[in-house]
Formats: C-alpha cells, sequence, structure tokens
C-alpha cells in the first residue's frame, strides 16, 4: 500500500513550483496522509519570498481548488502540517540555505526528489551547463553527506536518449553518447566549460569591440552619451555572447547526437548522478512530454505552456503554416497526472527496497498507446476546424492544412523566404522614404515575423517531430501491476487506458485555449449576438470596372471635348505604370493615383461622380451582384461596401445600403490637394478598418458574409465566417480554393443566382 | 388665324386613314360613315416672344412686378418644368431659356446673388446634363450648373420640409430650398390643360408623402377629366394645397403655351388631313411607313426619338397661381379644343411614339396603356368621346419592350403586379409600399436616371377612370402577351377590331376615328 510506504517518511523536492512539482505536491498531500514531512526548495524570485510565491503561486494554483474544497477550513492546517517551505536555490554552494535547516533536513530527509531543471531548449550553454548539470551535482553532494543517506531521484527526461532510433529501453546510459561517440562525462563538462571562457574572450576582441562601438553610437546617434554607449556595447556584447552560447551548445549537442543543449545536459547529469551518486540509492525517472492530465487535480489542469502547446497554438493561429516533421514518427505525450503517480510509486518502491543499483523508468506512451504526428495534426485541425481561435476582431482564424512536406523542405522554404526578405528589406532601405517604403517594410516585417516563428519553432521541435526511437516503459508497467488494485485506482498510470483523441479535444486543447491571460483567444465567443452583416467590395466585384477607368471616364467628362483624344492618348501611357505599382501594393497606387484628382472641385466632382454612375456604372453593374445584395438586404443583412474608391463615385450607393466605408480627399481652399484624408482602404487596412466598424456596430463577423475579387481583399474575406471570393484574381482563386471558399463568377451571363445554395 | 379643327364623314371613296402606331404606322381603309376629327392647324405663334415676356413680368396677374419682388440678398429659386415636356422636345431656344433668362436678367438687376434652378421632376427621372443644356442654353448652364442648377430630388429627406397640411388632412412637402425662399419663380410649359397651375409646385417639387394625396387610385378614379381640371379631383387636392403654399410661400408663376406645329417637313403628312394629300404626300408617307415597319424598332425609334418640334411660343403670362392659369387655359383652349357633337359607341385612336414619360426612351406596355387611357381617352372637356360601355381601338404593336435604365421598376410592376390583377386599388394595396420603399430604385431615382419606383403605380392609375368607363380596350397590331396581361384585347387590323367591338356595342356602332397628333380636345356636347 503505497499511503503506508510513506508512513513517517520525510521528502525532499526542489522544483516544487514548477509544472510537475505543483501536482506532485498536490497529490502527495491529498492522497498520502501518513507522510511525515515534505520539504520545497523554493527560489525566491525577484519580487517574491520564497514563501510568499508558495503561498500565492502555488497555493492559488487552480490545482489546489478540489484539495480545498475537499478538506474545507482543514486545508490551511493540512498545508502547515506537512509542508515546510525553505528558501534556497540549488545552484548555490549548500543550496543556500542556514546550518539549521541544514541539520535538519540531515536528520529528516528520506528521499530527495530532483526536479528542477532549464527546460530550455535553446538555453545558452552556461546556464543549461549550471541548472542542469552544477545544480544536481551540488545537490546530491548534500545529500550524500545526510544521516538518512536518503533515495535520490533524479527526474530527468526520454529525450536524453538523443537522435538514436529504435526502441529506449530503461536503462542507466553506457558509456557512449547517442551516435556512438566516446564521452567521459566529467571532461565534457570541463570543456564545455572551457567553450563558456573561449566565447566571452572572443567578445572582447578588439575589432568585435570596435562593430559594438559603431553600432551602438549608430543607434544612439548624436544624442548618445559616452556612458549611454557603453552600456549599449556592453548590452550587444552580452546579446553576441549569448547567441553565441546557444549556438555552440547546439553544436556540440548535435555533434554527439542530441537535438539540443537541454536533452544533451540532462543526459549529461544523469552520467555524472550516476558517477558521484556514491552510497545513495539512485532512481532515474524520465517523463517523455508531459501535458495536461487526464483526471488529476482535475481534468485538463496545465500550467504553463507545455512543449507541444506553442505548436498547437501556432498552427490555430495560421502562423504555422506547415510542419516541419514526419507524420508517422511517435509525439510522445504523457498526463502529468500519470507522472505524478508513477513518481510517487517509483519513489514508495526505493524507500522499501533501498536499490543498490539505479532504477530507471521512463513514463512515455510510445510503446504501449502510441499517438503519431498525423493521428495528432488531424485531431488538433478537426477541433479547430469546430471552434477556430479568434483575432482581436473577433474575426475566426482559418486554420492551415498540413502536408508533412518533410523537415528538410519545409526549413529550405523558410530560409529561403528569409533571404528573399533580407534582400527586399535591403532594398526598401535605400528606397526614399514614402508610403510604399513603409507599406513593404510592414509588410516583410509581418511576413519576416511568421517565417521567422516557423523556422524557430521548425529549429527547436523539427527533431522532436520525425523522432525514430520508442520509449519503452516495460518497467513503469511492471511498477503498475505490482500495485494492490486499491493504489491503482487511487494512483493511475497504465498509459494504455488514456483516449488520445478524447483527451486531446475534450481535455487538453480546451484547456490550453481557455487559458487565463488567453482570454482574446477565446474560443467562442459568448457575447450579445451581433448583427449579420454582408460586406461587398466595389470594383470588380459589384461593379466591372476599376479606379483608373472610372477616373478616365470621369476626367473625359471634365474635358472639353476638343482636348479629350490628346488627354486620353497621354493617359494611356501612364497605365502600365499603374498597373506596375498597383500589384507591388494596392495601398501605395491608391495614394499615386488619387494625386489626379489634385485641383478638381468637390462639387463638381459630385456631380460627375453621379453622373458616372447612370453613364458608367450602371452599365457595369454585375446583376447577380445586385440581386445577391439585394437578397441581403431582404434577409435583413446589414449591406456595408468598403471600398479604396472615392467616396464620391461611391455616394450613389448610399441609399442602396446601409452603411459605406471608402476613401476620402483631403480638401483645402475649396479644391481636392490630392492626398488621401487618412490610411487608404486596402489590404490589411481594409480588414481593419472592417474589424474596428464591426466592434463599433456589434457585427457579428463570424456570421457575415464578405465578397470581393482581388488577392488585395484577402484580409478582409479572413475576417468573416461566409467569404466569397468573387470573379477573383489569380491568386485570390488559389487562396479560396486553398481554404475552401465559395467561388463566384458574376462575369458570366448564367452565373448562379443569390437562391441557388444560399447566398 | 389658323384652321380650325373640324370633322368629316368618310364616304365610301373616301382615302385610307393613316394611323400613328408608336414606332411606326397604320393605313387603312376605315368603313364608310366613320367620323373623323381631325386637330386644329397651329395657331399663330407670338412675334417677339421676348418682348411678351418682358410684358407678362412687367404687368403680371394678380401681384407686383417681378423687379419690385427682387431685393439683394434675398434668396431666389426659379423652378422649372423637366423633361417631360414639351413633347416632342422644341428646337432651342425652349421657352424655359427664354423666360428664365429674362428672369435672371432682372435679378442681377436688383443685385440678387443667392440663385437657385431647379428642375421640377418630382418623381420623374432626373434631367440629364445634355437635356438640360437644350432646355436652358448654354449661358444659364455655365453660371449655375452643377452647384446651383439641379434636379429635384423627392429622396433626400434633409432637402424636403413640411410647410403645412391641408383641411382635409393633405400634408404639404416641397422642397426645402423652395420652402425657405423669399421668392420661387415658377416657369411652366403648358401643353396640356392638365399641367400647370398648383399641379406644378405639388408634383414637381414635392415628395411622395405629399405627392400620394392627390395621385392615387381613388382620386384618379375620380378625375373627369384629368384634361378638365375644374371636374378633376385631382385638380381639387393639388389646388387645396396651392392655397397652404400660397400662405406660406411667395410663388411668381410664368406659364408659356405652344402652337401644335408639332413635326418638321419630312412629317407633313402627319398634320395634314389624307384628302389633302397629294401624291408627293402619299409617296411620303408610304415610304415612312413602309421603312419603319421594315428596320428593327430599335432603329425606328431612334429616327422617331430625334424629331425636335417647331413649336412657338403663343402665349406667355406671369404672376399669381391661379389668374395665371385661367388665363392660360384660354390660350390652350383655342389651341386645342374641337367642338364635336356626340359621343360615339367606338373610338379609334392612333397611339404617337411620345409621351410625357419616354422622351429619349422607349414606351413600354404600361406606358401605352398610360397613353391611351390614361392621355388619349381624356382629352376631352365635358363629356367623354367615347360613351360609357363603349370600345377604344388604338394601333400600338405594344411590344414586351422595358427601359431598364430610365424605367426599372416598370417590368416587375408588369411582371408581378400584372400578373395577379389590373386593379389600380388592389395594385396600390397589395404592392405600392414594396416598390416605393425599395432602396434600388430609390438609389436609381437619385443617382440616375430613372422613373422613382413608385411611377408605375401612378401611370397605370392613370387609366382608372377610362378603366371604368370603357367596355373594351382593343390593340391594332397588338402583341398578344402584352395586351392579354393587361387585360386587352387586339387584333390585326382596325377591321377585326371593329368586327371584335361588336360584341361589346353591338351591331353597327357609331365610330369615330380622333385623328392625332397633334394632341387637341374635344368638347363634346
Amino acid at each position: 500500500m503505497l499511503v503506508e510506504a510513506y508512513r513517517g517518511k520525510t521528502v525532499l523536492l526542489t522544483g516544487g513550483t514548477g509544472f510537475l512539482g505543483t501536482a506532485l505536491v498536490e497529490k502527495m498531500l491529498r492522497s498520502l496522509p501518513e507522510l511525515q514531512r515534505l520539504y520545497l526548495l523554493v527560489r525566491p524570485s525577484r519580487d517574491k519570498g520564497a514563501k510568499e510565491r508558495f503561498e500565492k503561486d502555488m497555493l492559488g494554483s487552480p490545482a489546489f481548488s478540489r484539495l480545498r474544497e475537499e478538506l474545507g477550513d482543514g486545508f490551511e492546517e493540512r498545508v502547515a502540517e506537512k509542508v515546510r517551505v525553505l528558501e534556497g536555490d540549488v545552484h548555490t554552494d549548500s543550496l543556500g540555505l542556514g546550518a539549521e535547516d541544514l541539520a535538519e533536513l540531515s536528520r529528516e530527509v528520506d528521499a530527495v526528489i530532483h526536479s528542477a531543471a532549464s527546460v530550455v531548449f535553446d538555453a545558452p550553454l552556461d546556464a543549461a551547463v549550471d541548472s542542469n548539470v552544477r545544480g544536481t551535482l551540488g545537490l546530491l553532494a548534500l545529500a550524500g553527506t545526510w544521516e538518512k543517506a536518503p533515495l535520490f531521484v533524479h527526474v530527468s527526461t526520454t529525450y536524453v536518449a538523443g537522435t538514436k532510433p529504435g526502441l529506449i529501453p530503461e536503462e542507466i546510459p553506457g558509456e557512449h553518447s547517442p551516435n556512438g561517440t566516446r564521452l567521459d562525462p566529467k571532461g565534457e563538462v570541463a570543456l564545455l566549460g572551457g567553450v563558456v571562457r573561449e566565447v566571452e574572450e572572443a567578445s572582447r576582441e578588439r575589432g568585435l569591440a570596435r562593430q559594438f562601438g559603431t553600432e551602438a553610437r549608430r543607434e544612439l546617434g548624436m544624442v548618445g552619451e559616452e556612458t549611454e554607449v557603453a552600456e549599449r556595447v556592453e548590452q550587444l556584447r552580452r546579446a553576441w555572447v549569448r547567441e553565441r552560447l546557444v549556438e555552440r551548445g547546439n553544436e556540440r549537442a548535435r555533434e554527439l547526437g542530441w537535438q539540443d543543449v537541454y536533452t544533451f545536459t540532462k543526459s549529461l547529469a544523469e552520467r555524472r548522478v550516476l558517477e558521484e551518486r556514491g552510497d545513495l540509492p539512485l532512481i532515474i525517472l524520465r517523463p517523455a512530454i508531459i501535458e495536461s492530465s487526464v483526471a488529476e487535480p482535475h481534468p485538463g489542469w496545465i500550467q504553463g505552456s507545455r512543449m507541444a502547446d506553442p505548436i498547437i497554438m501556432a498552427f490555430a493561429r495560421g502562423i504555422l503554416r506547415e510542419f516541419p516533421g514526419d507524420p508517422e514518427s511517435i509525439v510522445d505525450f504523457v498526463p502529468v497526472d500519470h507522472v505524478v503517480n508513477a513518481l510517487i510509486s517509483a519513489v514508495a518502491r526505493g524507500l522499501s527496497v533501498r536499490p543498490a543499483e539505479p532504477e530507471v523508468y521512463q513514463v512515455a506512451s510510445g510503446q504501449r498507446n502510441p499517438i503519431r504526428y498525423r493521428e495528432f495534426y488531424e485531431y488538433v485541425r478537426e477541433f479547430f476546424l469546430a471552434n477556430p481561435l479568434r483575432d482581436s476582431g473577433g474575426r475566426p482564424i482559418p486554420v492551415p492544412e498540413w502536408s508533412f512536406p518533410g523537415h528538410r523542405r519545409v526549413e529550405g522554404k523558410l530560409k529561403a523566404e528569409l533571404v528573399a526578405l533580407n534582400i527586399a528589406g535591403k532594398l526598401t532601405a535605400r528606397m526614399p522614404g514614402g508610403h510604399l517604403k513603409t507599406d513593404l517594410r510592414g509588410r516583410a516585417a509581418r511576413a519576416e515575423k511568421r517565417a521567422r516563428m516557423s523556422l524557430y519553432f521548425s529549429r527547436i521541435y523539427g527533431t522532436y517531430g520525425s523522432m525514430e526511437s520508442i520509449f519503452s516503459s516495460a518497467r513503469v508497467y511492471e511498477l503498475y501491476r505490482s500495485l494492490p488494485e486499491e493504489d491503482r485506482s487511487v494512483f493511475p498510470f497504465d498509459i494504455a487506458q488514456v483516449d488520445w483523441k478524447a483527451w486531446l479535444q475534450q481535455t487538453h486543447l480546451p484547456a490550453i485555449t481557455h487559458k487565463p491571460g488567453r482570454k482574446k483567444r477565446r474560443v467562442v465567443s459568448k457575447e450579445r449576438p451581433g448583427e449579420v452583416a454582408a460586406i461587398f467590395d466595389v470594383d470588380g466585384t459589384l461593379v466591372a470596372s476599376n479606379v483608373v477607368s472610372h477616373y478616365a471616364w470621369l476626367k473625359m467628362r471634365d474635358l472639353p471635348a476638343a482636348l479629350r483624344p490628346a488627354w486620353a492618348a497621354s493617359f494611356v501611357l501612364r497605365v502600365p505604370l499603374y498597373w506596375a505599382l498597383d500589384k507591388v501594393s494596392r495601398t501605395h497606387f491608391n495614394r499615386v493615383f488619387y494625386k489626379n484628382y489634385k485641383g478638381w472641385k468637390p462639387a463638381r466632382a459630385r456631380a460627375l461622380g453621379k453622373e458616372s454612375f447612370s453613364g458608367y456604372v450602371l452599365k457595369r453593374l454585375y446583376p447577380e451582384a445586385l440581386a445577391t445584395l439585394r437578397a441581403h438586404k431582404e434577409a435583413g443583412h446589414r449591406v456595408v461596401l468598403l471600398s479604396g474608391a472615392l467616396d464620391f463615385v461611391i455616394a450613389p450607393f448610399e441609399d442602396l445600403v446601409d452603411d459605406v466605408l471608402t476613401a476620402r480627399l483631403e480638401e483645402e481652399n475649396g479644391v481636392y490637394t490630392g492626398e488621401l484624408s487618412g490610411a487608404p482602404i486596402a489590404g490589411e487596412a481594409r480588414a481593419r478598418m472592417l474589424a474596428s466598424f464591426a466592434r463599433r456596430r456589434n457585427l457579428d463577423l463570424s456570421r457575415s458574409y464578405a465578397y470581393a475579387d482581388s488577392i488585395s481583399d484577402l484580409p478582409m474575406l479572413e475576417a468573416v465566417g461566409n467569404p466569397v471570393a468573387v470573379n477573383p484574381d489569380g491568386r485570390l482563386a488559389k487562396a479560396a480554393r486553398e481554404r475552401g471558399w465559395r467561388i463566384r463568377d458574376w462575369r458570366k451571363k448564367d452565373a448562379p443566382g443569390p437562391l441557388d445554395g444560399g447566398f | 388665324m389658323s384652321r380650325p379643327g373640324f370633322t368629316t364623314i368618310l364616304e365610301k371613296d373616301s382615302p385610307p386613314m393613316m394611323f400613328n402606331a408608336g414606332d411606326g404606322f397604320h393605313y387603312e381603309k376605315l368603313p364608310e360613315g366613320t367620323r373623323v376629327i381631325y386637330p386644329p392647324g397651329p395657331v399663330d405663334a407670338l412675334a417677339d416672344p421676348n418682348v411678351a415676356i418682358e410684358r407678362a413680368l412687367l404687368e403680371p396677374m394678380g401681384m407686383e412686378p417681378l423687379h419690385e419682388l427682387l431685393r439683394p440678398g434675398m434668396k431666389l429659386t426659379i423652378v422649372f418644368d423637366d423633361v417631360s415636356c414639351p413633347l416632342p422636345p422644341m428646337r432651342p431656344p425652349d421657352n424655359r431659356q427664354l423666360v428664365i433668362e429674362k428672369v435672371l436678367e432682372k435679378a442681377y438687376a436688383k443685385g440678387v446673388e443667392d440663385i437657385h434652378l431647379i428642375a421640377a421632376l418630382g418623381l420623374h427621372r432626373r434631367m440629364t446634363e445634355k437635356e438640360l443644356r437644350w432646355a436652358l442654353g448654354k449661358k444659364i448652364m455655365g453660371s449655375f450648373y452643377p452647384d446651383r442648377l439641379y434636379n429635384y430630388d423627392a429622396e433626400d429627406e434633409e432637402g424636403n420640409t413640411v410647410i403645412g397640411e391641408t383641411d382635409h388632412g393633405e400634408q404639404v412637402r416641397i422642397s426645402k430650398r423652395a420652402a425657405e425662399s423669399d421668392l420661387v419663380v415658377y416657369v411652366n410649359i403648358n401643353l396640356v390643360a392638365m399641367n400647370g397651375g398648383h399641379k406644378s409646385v405639388h408634383t414637381g417639387i414635392s415628395p411622395y408623402s405629399s405627392i400620394r394625396h392627390h395621385h392615387n387610385a381613388h382620386t384618379l378614379r375620380n378625375t373627369k377629366s384629368l384634361m378638365d381640371p375644374p371636374n378633376s379631383a385631382l385638380h381639387g387636392s393639388v389646388n387645396r394645397m396651392g392655397e397652404v403654399l400660397d400662405a406660406n410661400l411667395k410663388v411668381f408663376h410664368i406659364e408659356t403655351t405652344l402652337n401644335n406645329a408639332t413635326f418638321p417637313g419630312v412629317f407633313n403628312f402627319m398634320a395634314r388631313p389624307e384628302h389633302e394629300w397629294n401624291s408627293v404626300t402619299k409617296a411620303n408617307f408610304l415610304a415612312n411607313h413602309k421603312a419603319t415597319s421594315k428596320m428593327p424598332r430599335s432603329a425606328a425609334r431612334r429616327i422617331f426619338q430625334s424629331i425636335v418640334a417647331p413649336h412657338k411660343m403663343t402665349s406667355v403670362q406671369a404672376g399669381a397661381t391661379d389668374p395665371v392659369h385661367t388665363e392660360t387655359l384660354k390660350h390652350l383652349h383655342r389651341q386645342h379644343l374641337v367642338h364635336v357633337e356626340g359621343q360615339s359607341d367606338v373610338l379609334m385612336l392612333g397611339v404617337p411614339y411620345i409621351g410625357p414619360y419616354n422622351v429619349n426612351s422607349i414606351m413600354n406596355p404600361i406606358l401605352v396603356h398610360n397613353m391611351v387611357l390614361g392621355y388619349l381617352f381624356n382629352l376631352y372637356k365635358g363629356k367623354p368621346l367615347v360613351r360609357e360601355g363603349g370600345v377604344i381601338i388604338a394601333t400600338h404593336p405594344v411590344p414586351n419592350e422595358f427601359d431598364d435604365v430610365y424605367h426599372p421598376s416598370y417590368r416587375p410592376f408588369f411582371e408581378e403586379v400584372l400578373s395577379q390583377t389590373t386593379d389600380p386599388h388592389e395594385a396600390e394595396k397589395r404592392f405600392e409600399e414594396k416598390y416605393i420603399y425599395d432602396p434600388w430604385y430609390r438609389t436609381l431615382y437619385r443617382n440616375a436616371h430613372a422613373y422613382h419606383g413608385w411611377h408605375p403605380f401612378t401611370t397605370w392609375q392613370w387609366g382608372a377612370h377610362a378603366l371604368d368607363h370603357l367596355g373594351d380596350v382593343i390593340f391594332v397590331g397588338g402583341d398578344p402577351y402584352t395586351t392579354a396581361r393587361m387585360g386587352y384585347k387586339r387584333a390585326d387590323t382596325v377591321a377585326e377590331a371593329l368586327q371584335i367591338a361588336q360584341d361589346t356595342v353591338g351591331p353597327n356602332p357609331s365610330k369615330t376615328y380622333m385623328h392625332i397628333p397633334p394632341l387637341f380636345m374635344c368638347e363634346v356636347s
């Protein structure tokens, strides 16, 4: 009986405030009433002491709600009776504890559970070695001096196996690295120390120092004081060191067959513990990817963002358009409560048996209940198709479709994209300042951010996504089977009983999308129901026209007949320029083109605009477009025209629709200046304008319709639940097909009407 | 002195009669004993219209001379008739141009600066720039268009205002600019007796909310006749509104009349009785007849619509609305009235290619109905030329053609409303609302050149009195589909139509052919 195994026992836990630690503390307090005492070594944070962290951050966590409920007023008492918080840090000598505390620990502790680690895949080498290796060794050395020669439980990870393919047994590491290189752990740690020093020294080389100086002065410009510059130089130097250390750490890790510096240093820790443990009985517990709980403390409990979650969120937010993994490889998830229960069972066994030989347990699912990336992706996609995330405007974000083209191709493509963006960035930097520059920069910045994030995910998680190893969990299963029936129900950890689809879709995904702090990304907004709108683009969608030919018509009307041919001839020459500009940026094109209206009188423009309605627009109006628009109106929808065209040419439509959002020209001294007042209504600006309009008018965009023809309207179409690509250009047609949107061609005489299959 | 209108009875050897039949003609020998009524010849034009206008402005009726009404700093609004008259459009300078130029001259002389010109189109279509230029001339256009010379907009909520209510509870709402003006000068061209007087303001610059009080199925059924204001319920309502208007607003009314010199030389056969035709006239007619029947209808329509009338001004009077209009009617009657003895069982009518609502456009089936039962039938004073229960035989192909730019709601009216009812009351009750408030029709009315969505209701209602009065209507050469939809019969020839008419009026009916155009009126005794 596990309860009995802990009778009168005392446990020291590090990493108690972490994800696994919190779950472990909760379970121990709830299900191990005979436990004598639990010492928690807690590191003070920048603004909170250890006690405060424990009381506020940990006990305040939803993990403890269940226990609070069960114990009622007895909760505080139970905590006070069982838990003792020690402010300290495994990185410092003697854990940073006083002699009294150390003496108490020496007297009392039966088992040390070392769960503190730096789970940062791209940590700089020095930080990773410090926390994962040196901290562990310091704790181990201390424990070795304690009276009870306590059981040392080292929480590691299954991924210490590195990139080694095949079945990974629950065994201590041999003398070789995953790719078969002979490894001297102690020597290796020393070597890494050398690398750190080397980088540090390199950063102080004169050439580099000059470079930092130049950059700092360029950044601070003429305003920088010498001290400021010096400060900035130091910052730049440290950043450089950090970057180099990340690189060097991962370089060395890969050289030896590990994925990254995290698994490399975790493995080094295991190896060093084995070397240094002396007489202490040792258990190494290696969980795979710990994710939200199946049942305890409550289903879906999770803390922080776990390993798979950033990828899931990036996918759901449409950032990760392709996954750099092998769809058939195993994604080895284990729910946190399984890890906790396995750990409690293993420690219980260790306390009673005190094994002479180190025992290794792998809490993993790959062997007994594997879930592959393809299934994982399908379950996740299915979930987000039904429950899309929303952006700040409340618009549902469409989920990408992954084709799994392979790690190399994804990275290759992303790298090529970044190179192109880099070149584009250099080119734009040389351009004279202006709207096009700002425009291009914004675009490039967004594309670059997306590509960089994707590449980051690809680099960090890529190797995890194409693992060819399977983690054996035979020992853990054996441990489970050794438990009496009663314990099995209180401390379940049979991974074969987990239904991955149900766990993902009903527990895990709702949990990570509903996490506090993710309010903006709530899955379903339950606000008062907004109005349904039908948003129409005008040029090309409602009317077979564009701003250039419309302007030409107006201008011809405005000119005396005799001057028209000459003007037309000169205007035609400029059309290719406008065309090219529009290809680069609709926004910039609008700004440039509308300068043609400079000097026009608003009244004359309005009169001509009205005249053009019958003389020009009506003849080019698509009957199906009008029928669709009217059908929306009859259905009680709010019909909105959202156009980059100017107000005076769109004004005639005002009676037909509920709202008109158009561009306007600035007036000065009774004439147009040719400058737009406000931003051009194109691309992202159009979507933003729609989003803010929808907020003001309480429109429910998820139930709304949008009709547009151009790729520049994509953001606007993406903003609504029912986008329709009308007479789409090639790029929009492709995008629409990819997204499964409806496509209508109103240019055809026999185009399907609004009543054929709904709107 | 021009030739008065006259009546002749056809004999056995009388020549065949020509009929206007829309964008073409019909030519058929009518039975012996048929009475044919010919219009009077054009009355003499004013020797110098400018002098006459000057005199009218200096010596107005029931009001101070115009120059005394003008002062610096005032708000002056000049309102003028729209494209619906004259018919066909007259050779420039148009009466409106002549009159308005004079008014402006006086206003400038008095230092008036705030001047607006509004085309009084009511719920008709907006005039195009070209049409405005035609009616007003380059000079006025150059000075005022488009800022201060524009089309009235009945659907501009801000642009119209209520000025009062009649004792019958009829709301009087008119153009806000006019209502806020110190003086409104209304310039009319009075082609028929129906128009002018108080009807000008209350249809020309009034929105539907006011027009509906006089333009509805009930009023129009009790309008006997439209061309005879004292016996018209429509004019009763309009005159009540006129009283409200006069109490609130100073309106200086200028009405002009034209003679019926309608057709240029090439079409002189239209205004000349058949028995006076010489071989050249006849050859000309037959050539035209042949040509228009062979060419596509759209081509024929273009030719007809290009006709510009050599109308001449016959009178101009100015001052207070009522005395001016009484004087105008006298001049109209001088040109139009023909005395006729007794009604007829069957009335034959040639339907011209143009009516007030299809200038530069198509006369669609509803407008044909409106032309025959609304206009031509009503060209009487006293009692109708055709007896109650009698039959009208009209020559027109009634093609199933609509101008969707100018008349966007007409085709839907024809397809949706008339397929269910031809009764003006029921149509009004069941369908009117939808057409009035349709946003697309409103858009087209305000911004394109479309008649108001409601317009087909009123053009259909114009025939309400005739529909009650008549036993049958037969269209010679009419499209079977369109005539049946409207509840009419068709025949290939007048002889066949007369045969059909006997089912309604009995054998050996009395037959009258009212030989139009040009338009004239019968005073039936």
